[in-house]
């Protein structure tokens, strides 16, 4: 559905206005909860712009173990994913055990763009684990 | 906080328990920190009795959605009297209650230690803080001489498997079917029962003894707080909780809690306890920390997205998952260069 503004321009300003006009000026008791409300207003922003793009990098990654999983839906692979850990299948020391790896790795990453940038920016992130 | 009618009803009750004439509460507080237990600030005014005089307290009370793992009130209060009386600078525990009549909740009153708590700021230092980490290592190698057989801690449970598988076995019930559709978590979980250690010695655990669970006034160590978690554990869980990636805040390079390098944590410790830290046993605990944190904070924003407490925080804290198995990921890809701990 068509709206102007679109929802990440309302929130976007929403979200400016509230850092701008209204965390200046409130009281030292309510501050935390200021702080949390930009937080999570922050992360939201960042769910609507990278959750299509990280999605894409984990299913791009997932090919190592599945083939070309473009068109499996990030949930639905992340659910066969975690069933096959389950099972066993990536217990052996293997170039597979390394691959599967490195898909938590590429998860886990997309994630933390979304919920913790700022360790993706420091490179807190995991590194490959031919080269950690 | 508590009503004009139960204030009544709890100061009539620690007047009887204090061998008082009367007790009166003043300056009632909430304290903050309390997602599990409700912590209130209280001044007991005692007149009469052996603890005649002013006494600045802390009122804990159970929450009503307690974590599974969590102690009852009753055992919290007899754990600390066992910390308390082996040395361990543990808040002086003074009454308990379980009697619902008086709050309608159980709870216990201990002592009031000053200091700041606050992870961030305790490791906000330009030098690093060895003594400090030393202390505390002291501190949990007195804990860690209390073994089953105390006779004050018959009610705490011993765990039916060892303490790893135990461990493993538990985050999986607290997951329910999450570990099935996360594969980070489905990882860790299934690295935790393939490397699981032998059942060893049995110790009482503190199992959330870190930076943000303890008090410092001026740059000593004044109280170890939070003890609801705690148990009969293999002692090196507590060695790697305490030195996890999550808990360093300020300072991620200075490993032990985000005080000093580990060696200064680990000596003390060692000298105190007389037992030696175990490397693998810290890096399959390490693991574990990761995971338990992670399924609590997992947990919380279940709390908060289920609507059994909605609340900001416990969003915000579901939220915090991946950046805790991401840590996780950092200490098992180091892990899988070498050997595997228990092999």
């Amino acid at each position: 559905m068509r709206l102007n503004p679109d929802t990440h321009n309302l929130l976007a300003t929403a979200l400016d206005e509230f850092r701008a006009q209204m965390l200046p000026h409130i009281a030292p008791e309510q501050r935390y909860t200021a702080l949390m409300i930009a937080n999570a207003l922050a992360m939201t922003q960042r769910d609507l712009d990278a959750a299509a793009s990280g999605a894409r990098a984990f299913q791009a990654a997932m090919a190592a173990l599945y083939g070309d999983s473009t068109d499996v839906a990030a949930e639905q692979l992340e659910s066969r994913f975690a069933a096959d850990i389950e099972a066993g299948a990536f217990d052996a020391p293997s170039p597979n055990r390394e691959a599967a790896f490195r898909c938590l790795q590429t998860l886990i990453a997309a994630k933390l763009a979304i919920t913790n940038p700022k360790l993706v920016r420091e490179e807190r992130w995991p590194r490959p684990l031919h080269n950690a | 906080m508590i009503g004009p009618d139960a204030l009544a009803r709890l100061e009539i009750w620690l007047a009887g328990q204090a061998g008082a004439a009367c007790v009166r509460l003043e300056d009632v507080q909430r304290l903050s920190g309390g997602a599990i237990s409700l912590n209130l600030a209280v001044d007991l005014i005692v007149d009469g009795g052996a603890l005649a005089g002013r006494h600045p307290c802390v009122l804990r009370a159970a929450s009503p959605a307690s974590l599974s793992a969590s102690l009852s009130k009753t055992q919290e209060f007899a754990v600390l009297k066992a910390a308390f009386t082996a040395g361990v600078a543990a808040p002086e525990p003074l009454f308990a209650c379980d009697d619902a009549g008086v709050l309608e909740r159980p709870f216990y009153i201990m002592r009031r230690a000053h200091g700041i708590g606050a992870g961030r700021l305790v490791t906000k230092s330009e030098a690093a803080q060895p003594e400090l980490a030393r202390e505390l290592g002291r501190q949990l190698g007195l804990l860690h001489r209390i073994a089953p057989g105390n006779p004050g801690l018959a009610l705490l449970t011993m765990p039916e498997l060892s303490p790893g598988l135990a461990a493993a076995r538990l985050y999986r019930a607290w997951l329910g079917g999450e570990a099935s559709r996360d594969p980070v978590l489905a990882w860790g979980l299934r690295w935790l029962e393939r490397n699981a250690p032998p059942a060893g010695e049995l110790v009482l655990c503190h199992r959330d003894y870190r930076t943000g669970n303890y008090l410092v006034e001026d740059g000593r160590l004044t109280a170890i707080l939070d003890w609801e978690f705690a148990g009969w554990s293999d002692p090196m869980e507590d060695v790697a909780w305490f030195c996890s990636r999550s808990w360093r805040f300020a300072r991620m390079d200075r490993e032990a809690g985000g005080l000093a390098d580990r060696a200064d944590f680990y000596a003390a410790y060692e000298e105190t306890s007389g037992r030696r830290v175990d490397p693998a046993r810290i890096a399959f605990w390490e693991t574990s920390a990761y995971l338990r944190w992670a399924t609590i904070a997992h947990m919380q924003g279940q709390r908060h997205s289920s609507g059994v407490e909605p609340s900001l925080e416990l969003a915000l804290t579901g939220r915090m998952v991946p950046e805790i198995l991401n840590d996780m990921l950092i200490h098992l890809a180091t892990l899988e260069q070498g050997a595997r701990p228990c092999d």
